[in-house]
């Protein structure tokens, strides 16, 4: 009894490094969760909330599930000093915010003109793009799918996971489209609308209606 | 077996197995969470969490399911039976520590209840890529609960033997919803084979044990099946059964354990009072027929449980010609005491 023992415990110690092993490899991203620094720059709200720091274009979230929509003004480029915490994948970064950090830190700003580059059709999987850069990871795929809606419904700016990069998706008044992209987290869609540039941010300005699900 | 109840009996044995239990728990959980974190250096300490948690409730599942047929098909596993609750309890609780920690991961801190968010999250019902996985794990975990809640052997006779273990018997229902949680959850999004070999290898094995261990019961049971009609039935030689061992047979649908002991010989029901165990596979130690299944004990000549304990199983009538034992298929009411037939 006593090797059988030995044996079901190594044998279970095996499976789980194989098992460890074996796991899809993960994006290179990375959180500083809990890690808040100071960020001064120009936020903007729309298209998608961000703003520019030091050069860069952080896009701006709230904590947990949330957007940052409630905590800057619409329709505005604005000074502002807040602290947040650094997600980042590949060239794309994101704040997201410490409630109450966010303060005007001088008069009106002038806001970056987005580029179009014209209309695209794009087929990819839906996802949020907090957890796709790096606040869970892997922050896609099936087992992401509700984890992926619930961060859209909350917010966070929807985004479409197409040709090894992220395309972020607004309507095509750039209002947000929480409530018409939820439904299809984490599934395969094709989608369609006008393509512009925000520094290297693509986002995709598309009619709701014209998603079809492959 | 005990006549009143504790809420939790540990004697030396069931502490050095919940001691290797927990042991090994903990040694698979570093084992998977320390090979993750260096093997992938992205990965979340969360996510390996989640990970590691469900990989070890399906695999002591497994455990727990072959633990049964193997016993029947080789008495050396029966020291893994004898406190396979606790087993039971510890895969709840792992399983249990999976559900609450995806329920934060993935439903908590945003505009809706996470429970809410959990139950209606994902509609797609009559897709199955896309199908809710997750309540599928939940309805496991419900039944998974209702057994271990119901794990002490206050519930055992408070419902009775029989609707207990009708109940325990859940535990292939919820193995079902796991296999569809797994299969329609992390086996789409895990590109890996081994994970796909590794889930029909645990498939294959459990219900080929259970095949196994159903065909050798099958073959006793028309080796020595009989129809109640009365009258004395052969079993076998008085010689062939081994002292203080008993020899099986079945008649009417009822299996019928034959025991040898001091020249004597007895028969009573094989089914143990408490959870069905086999007690023709166990052997008589200090007068009494022991199940091997948890140590409950049985008179051989009455069926009943030696005082204050009050088992009782059926007893069998017995007689030897020419060396020949036989017995009568008709039970006689449990503890009923018969007078053992000697072996001249």
């Amino acid at each position: 009894m006593r090797t059988t023992v030995v044996c079901l415990l190594g044998f279970g110690a095996l499976l789980a490094i194989l098992l460890a092993a074996g796991q899809r490899p993960f994006a290179p991203s990375k959180f500083e969760f809990g890690v808040f620094r100071i960020y001064n720059g120009i936020a903007e709200q729309t298209p998608v909330p961000s703003m520019i720091s030091g050069g860069e274009r952080y896009l701006l979230v709230g904590p947990g599930k949330r957007g940052a929509t409630e905590m800057a003004p619409p329709g505005r480029a604005l000074p502002v000093e807040l602290q947040g915490s650094l997600i980042e994948r590949g060239s794309t970064r994101m704040l997201e915010v410490l409630p109450g950090s966010w303060k005007p830190a001088g008069p009106e700003g002038r806001s970056t003109p987005a580029v179009s580059e014209g209309v695209h059709t794009f087929t990819g999987e839906i996802v949020d793009s907090k957890c796709y850069l790096g606040v869970m990871n892997p922050g896609e795929g099936k087992v992401h799918r509700q984890c992926a809606a619930r961060c859209i419904s909350g917010g966070v700016p929807a985004a479409i996971a197409a040709n090894g990069g992220l395309i972020l998706l607004t309507g095509p008044d750039d209002r947000p489209l929480s409530r018409e992209l939820s439904p299809y987290a984490g599934e395969r869609v094709t989608i369609r609308g006008e393509l512009i540039r925000l520094g290297q941010l693509q986002i995709l300005r598309a009619d709701p209606a014209s998603i079809t699900r492959e | 077996m005990s006549l009143h109840y504790k809420a939790i009996f540990w004697n030396p044995v069931k502490k050095q197995y919940d001691l290797l239990l927990a042991g090994g728990v903990l040694l698979y959980l570093a084992a998977f969470t320390v090979a993750g974190a260096l093997l992938h250096p992205a990965a979340t300490i969360e996510t390996l969490l989640i990970r590691g948690l469900a990989t070890c409730a399906f695999l002591l599942l497994h455990l727990i399911l072959c633990i049964g047929p193997l016993c029947r098909l080789n008495p050396r596993f029966l020291p893994l039976l004898y406190n396979r609750r606790h087993l039971g309890v510890t895969m709840f609780l792992i399983a249990l520590a999976h559900a609450i920690f995806s329920i934060v991961q993935f439903h908590s801190l945003g505009d809706t209840n996470p429970l809410v968010s959990l139950l209606t999250g994902n509609t797609r019902f009559e897709s199955i890529p896309q199908f809710p996985f997750e309540l599928l794990g939940l309805a496991a975990l419900v039944i998974l609960f209702l057994m271990a809640a119901t794990s002490h052997d206050f519930w055992l006779s408070l419902l009775t033997p029989r609707v207990w273990k009708q109940l325990h018997m859940g535990v292939y229902l919820a193995y079902g919803l796991l296999i569809g949680h797994v299969t329609l959850g992390a086996l789409q999004s895990e590109t890996n084979p081994l994970f796909v070999a590794i889930t029909a290898a645990g498939i294959t094995i459990v219900t080929g044990l259970h095949l196994a261990a159903g065909w050798r019961e099958r073959r006793l049971d028309q080796a020595f099946d009989w129809k109640v009609s009365g009258e004395f039935v052969p079993v076998c030689p008085a010689a062939e059964i081994p002292a203080n061992r008993a020899k099986m047979l079945s008649a009417g649908g009822e299996r019928i354990a034959v025991f040898r002991y001091d020249n004597k010989i007895s028969a009573i029901s094989n089914v143990c009072q408490h959870q069905n165990g086999p007690l023709g596979e166990g052997r008589i130690v200090d007068g009494c027929v022991v199940c091997p299944w948890h140590g409950y004990q049985y008179l051989p000549d009455s069926g009943a449980s030696p005082p204050p304990f009050q088992e009782k199983v059926a007893t069998y009538r017995t007689r030897i010609d020419s060396g020949v034992v036989y017995v009568d298929p008709r039970p006689c009411p449990p503890g009923t005491r018969l007078e053992p037939s000697r072996i001249e």
